[in-house]
């Protein structure tokens, strides 16, 4: 057997260590016969971000692919269940809607479901678009149930994410990993040390003087990429035109008798506040721009729109939007902020770790340790992750610049700003005729642009002359039914507060004797 | 300016790509008032034209309405699981493009990498043996896709039918829709002052107007390209011939599943069976050979008795640089024209009405339509073109000029990237709007002999001893699958043999 590739994560926040379980798990770097030696270094002088609390659907499938209970890992991370993400006060001050994980009403005759509700609505005959799928309506009960299995029924017609708390996720993850044969070091990088003809990194030099060799080295070192940038200098392509927030606060609040099964993003004169409710407590924040805005009047504003009582004092952040030109350059692959800076509006932090660690899987090296790393699969993955990166930026910036808010400078300039052509066209597609095209790679599927441009005022003007085959008395029966369907079966489903207790809470008491072990 | 509803499509062209489209224009959009009327150009189909599709093509006949074996009844159609490439290489076997996949998963690990592994350490047995479809179809055997044989993915299947029979089939359905149809020798376009089409001029003078024209009168492009004047952008320089000699050759006696594609020092032969012929296509280049020396050759290969009627025609692959502009979307040939390898053209207005259908436009202001529907098509055609220069660039015929120059050659950076990925892993880079998915990819690629350097090493996990049986295994499965199925002959005789009498 050939000796094992060694492999190198520097950081462990969420992304170093969703980084280093994955691995783990397939390559198993505990067994003899491995192809991988893998080790982590982390230094707990450096605090990790940790903010990105909400999740996508596709965490589940990262979580089942390792192997993890359910029930344990939101027991472990104080988790609930997201149904999707509450916009309010966007597009318009008043405005509230939900982007669900999950479909419209349904695809009739091969033509998909809102070309029939607009034209329903010209016939005065629609209601709100929400009224239509099922994961908006028991996310605005508060209810919570597993999707079916069976494809026939309305109830397998959603998805669903949590929330949970990101270091309590690491932590959780930490604990897989080291299990698999993951070894951790705790140390500072002191010196880096490039091979003079390559430029790859040959090793890292910790502050206690242990030289650390490897053949791939996964930044996970946040914005900095000390790795990336401070060594290898891979350049930064800067998004901030179109996404000008580069600043957030973040604070805990302490929960109230609610207990949505969604996240909330509201609106503000310089940015938007998340809330994403925890089994334990209620995670906030003030995502804005420092050009319009000034520090103190943000954490003003977050502090005057919690729902409880703040749990410390707000916490600083600084970044900026946009990505790492190269997300693998040379022997260094970058995952989590390393790698690109997307604010969290729709909850794809950690699906862009958790599509950078898949990517890594399907392509990892197959060279001999010392041997040079094939240079097309940086570009694959590079290709794959810059499609991601895109397909994001894309769909956030329609957040802002579909907007007809007049009250601050911040609102006038997105609304003004010139787009990327690919999502000016993308609007002017839907605009028409309601048309999304539905994408072989990358985020998001056509109900998710369909919840978004409706939810900020982007209404098609006309609809697909298929769906005029069927005549009006159909349609308005057959939407009428959809309505009726989901209603009765939302009216059905538990509360996600019992869901939840029954299936996963960790009552205070224990929480109290876990913090204190 | 108010928005006028498109109430008429004009069809202005001939032969399979008029027909369908007037067939799938009525299906979608006939019971919300749509008008379709077809000016019929002379058809340049004669009798013993063979017509070659690709997989999708059964679930487009479906979805008008066709019956499947009655078609094939009355167009002596065959199926087809694939393609034998022969003699790509100098002292290699030919190989084979099924419609199907390779190989079954081992613990979980999708096979390619298995397979590389294997072969790298010397394992002698092709990709495709570990195809059920190639292997049924290299025994002359014939199957349905069914739940039962998924394990080895996707299996599918194409046809082989007779274009004249066809497009006689087609126009009755789509009368049979209530279509109207005019008949001309040529036409001209008259124009309105946006440039947009208003009419089609008849050789009497006479006029048939519309609010949309579709150009199907194949390479010539009557309307996009001669009354619009959109340009042609040619490919020529990846393709090797520029003329296709068309000619039946008898019968096959038992026939095959399959068409044949082979190379010849200068050119490219093609056999396309169908119930009471062969097609014959021979493609080849007048630079370096005569129109008779093509036929001599073409009879010498084939090694058919072949019809005195023999037609030779000059081809041109290339696109147009946008298929939709102002009120004119062209459809197959005149809007690309493929070299016939693949046997995509056919496929290309398949593509074409169903982009077209999925982005009818509103009304007269078609822009944003137009421009959507030409990103969508003009990757699409990218795409096959980029498949169907991989058979060129990686061709193994040494010491042979022509040969030799099409290896030598750059291709589409699309392509190299392609290939340079698969060499180093493996693995296929797929792009929006391909055609051929990643099994023909893998066909199309360690068929012409590539194999990677590398492979997703998770697999080493697995230990051989576990890994190997596996193969065995599969072969083991597809022999007795194959022992089982009907012959390629019995299987028409029961359900699809065309009515001689």
């Amino acid at each position: 057997m050939a000796s094992p590739l060694k492999v190198v994560i520097l950081g462990g926040g969420t992304s170093g260590w969703m980084c280093a379980a994955a691995l783990s798990a397939i390559l198993k770097p505990g067994m003899p016969s491995s192809v991988l030696d893998l080790r982590l270094i982390e230094s707990a002088d450096i605090g990790t971000v940790g903010v990105g609390e909400a999740t996508l659907p596709h965490i589940k499938e990262f979580n089942d692919f390792l192997g993890i209970n359910e029930a344990e890992f939101m027991r472990k991370t104080k988790a609930t269940f997201k149904l999707g993400i509450e916009f309010r006060d966007w597009g318009q001050v008043g405005n509230s809607y939900i982007h669900p994980f999950g479909t419209f009403g349904q695809t009739l005759a091969g033509v998909e479901f809102q070309h029939y509700w607009t034209r329903a609505q010209a016939l005065g005959e629609a209601a709100s678009i929400e009224d239509y799928s099922y994961a908006i309506q028991a996310a605005r009960g508060q209810k919570f149930d597993f999707p079916s299995e069976d494809k026939e029924s309305i109830k397998s017609t959603f998805s669903y994410a949590y929330h949970f708390d990101a270091g309590l996720y690491a932590a959780f993850l930490r604990e897989f990993a080291e299990a698999r044969g993951l070894k951790r070091t705790e140390g500072k990088v002191e010196t880096v040390v490039l091979k003079p003809d390559s430029g790859d990194i040959a090793s890292l030099t910790l502050a206690s003087g242990e030289v650390i060799e490897g053949d791939l080295f996964i930044d996970c070192s946040g914005f900095r990429g000390l790795l990336i940038e401070e060594h290898l200098h891979a350049g930064w392509e800067d998004w901030s035109r179109w996404l000008p927030c580069d600043r957030a606060l973040a604070v805990p609040s302490e929960r109230t008798g609610d207990f949505p099964s969604y996240t909330r993003s509201t609106a503000l004169s310089a940015g938007w506040q998340w809330r994403i409710p925890l089994q334990h407590r209620t995670g906030n924040g003030y995502v804005y721009s420092s050009a319009f805005i000034s520090d103190d009047d943000a954490q003003k504003a977050l502090l005057a729109n919690l729902d409880g009582a703040a749990l410390m004092d707000p916490k600083p952040l600084r970044f900026k939007a946009g990505r790492r030109k190269k997300s693998w350059y040379k022997n260094c692959l970058t995952i989590g902020l390393s790698s690109g800076f997307l604010e969290p509006l729709e909850s794809t932090s950690i699906y862009l770790v958790q599509i950078a660690v898949q990517t890594l899987i399907a392509l990892f090296p197959s060279s001999k340790p010392g041997e040079p790393i094939d240079d097309k699969l940086a570009d694959e993955f590079n290709r794959l992750i810059d499609i991601e990166y895109e397909r994001v930026r894309d769909f956030l910036i329609l957040h802002y610049h579909a907007n007809t808010r007049t009250d601050s400078a911040l609102w006038d300039y997105v609304r003004h700003m010139s787009v990327p052509d690919s999502l000016t066209h993308k609007i002017e597609q839907f605009k028409r005729r309601g048309y999304v095209k539905k994408y072989r790679d990358g985020l998001f599927s056509p109900p998710s642009w369909l919840a978004v441009f409706i939810g900020q005022g982007v209404v098609p003007q006309g609809y697909d002359r298929m769906a005029d085959a069927m005549d009006d008395a159909s349609v308005i029966e057959k939407l009428a039914d959809m309505r009726a369907r989901i209603r009765a079966n939302v009216d059905a489903m538990p509360d996600h507060a019992d869901f939840v207790r029954d299936y996963c809470f960790v009552p205070p008491a224990k929480v109290m004797a876990e913090v204190s072990k | 300016m108010s928005a006028h509803k498109i109430d008429k499509v004009v069809i202005c062209g001939r032969d399979a790509a008029a027909w369908l489209a007037a067939n799938a224009l009525l299906r979608a959009f006939g019971r919300s008032g749509l008008t379709v009327e077809v000016v019929e150009l002379p058809s340049l189909l004669r009798s013993h034209d063979v017509l070659s599709s690709l997989p999708p093509l059964e679930a487009f006949h479906r979805l008008l309405g066709l019956d499947e074996y009655a078609l094939m009844k009355a167009t002596a159609a065959t199926f087809s699981l694939g393609q034998s490439f022969v003699n790509f290489a100098r002292s290699a076997a030919p190989f084979f493009h099924g419609y199907g996949g390779h190989g079954a998963p081992i613990a979980g690990q999708p096979f390619m990498p298995f397979w590389i592994k294997a072969r790298q350490a010397g394992m002698n047995v092709a990709l495709e043996d570990f195809s059920l479809t190639a292997a049924a179809a290299k025994q002359g055997r014939f199957f349905l896709p069914t739940e039962a044989y998924s394990v080895f993915g996707r299996t599918d299947y194409a046809y082989h039918l007779k274009a004249r029979p066809y497009v006689q089939l087609l126009k009755t359905h789509a009368l049979r829709r209530g279509v109207t149809v005019h008949s001309a020798r040529f036409v001209t376009a008259r124009l309105d002052d946006a440039g947009a089409i208003r009419a089609v001029v008849l050789p009497d003078g006479s006029e048939v107007a519309g609010d949309l024209f579709i150009d199907a009168s194949d390479a010539e492009s009557t309307l996009l390209g001669d009354a619009l004047g959109v340009p042609f952008d040619s490919w020529q320089a990846w393709f090797p011939g520029n003329r296709v000699l068309t000619v039946a050759g008898e019968r096959l006696r038992s026939l095959p599943p399959y068409g044949q594609v082979r190379a010849l020092s200068n050119s490219v032969l093609h056999l396309a069976p169908v119930q009471d012929q062969t097609g014959v296509q021979h493609v080849f280049n007048d630079a370096t050979s005569t129109d008779q020396e093509a036929l001599e050759a073409a009879a010498l290969i084939s090694n058919l008795r072949l019809a005195p009627d023999a037609v030779v025609s000059p081809l041109s692959v290339g696109r147009r640089t946008s298929s939709w502009v102002k009120n004119c979307i062209a459809l197959g040939e005149a809007a690309c024209v493929l070299d016939p390898i693949d046997n995509a053209s056919l496929h290309t207005v398949q593509l074409g009405l169903a982009h077209l259908i999925n982005l009818f436009p509103l009304d007269r202001h078609v822009e944003t339509e137009a421009y959507e529907y030409n990103t969508q098509m003009g990757n699409a055609f990218d795409r096959i073109r980029d498949y169907q220069i991989g058979h060129y660039k990686l061709n193994r015929i040494e010491n042979q000029p022509m040969w030799d120059s099409l290896r030598d050659m750059a291709v589409p950076e699309t392509l190299a990237y392609k290939i340079d990925l698969f060499k180093a892993r493996g693995t296929v880079a797929i792009y929006e709007e391909e055609t051929f998915e990643t099994d023909d990819w893998l066909a199309l690629f360690t068929g012409h002999g590539l194999i990677p350097r590398g492979y997703d090493p998770a697999i080493d996990l697995v230990p051989t001893e576990q890994a190997v049986p596996q193969f065995q295994r599969m072969l083991g499965y597809i022999k007795a699958q194959v022992q089982d199925m009907n012959s390629h002959d019995a299987f028409l005789e029961m359900h699809a043999s065309k009515d001689f009498a």
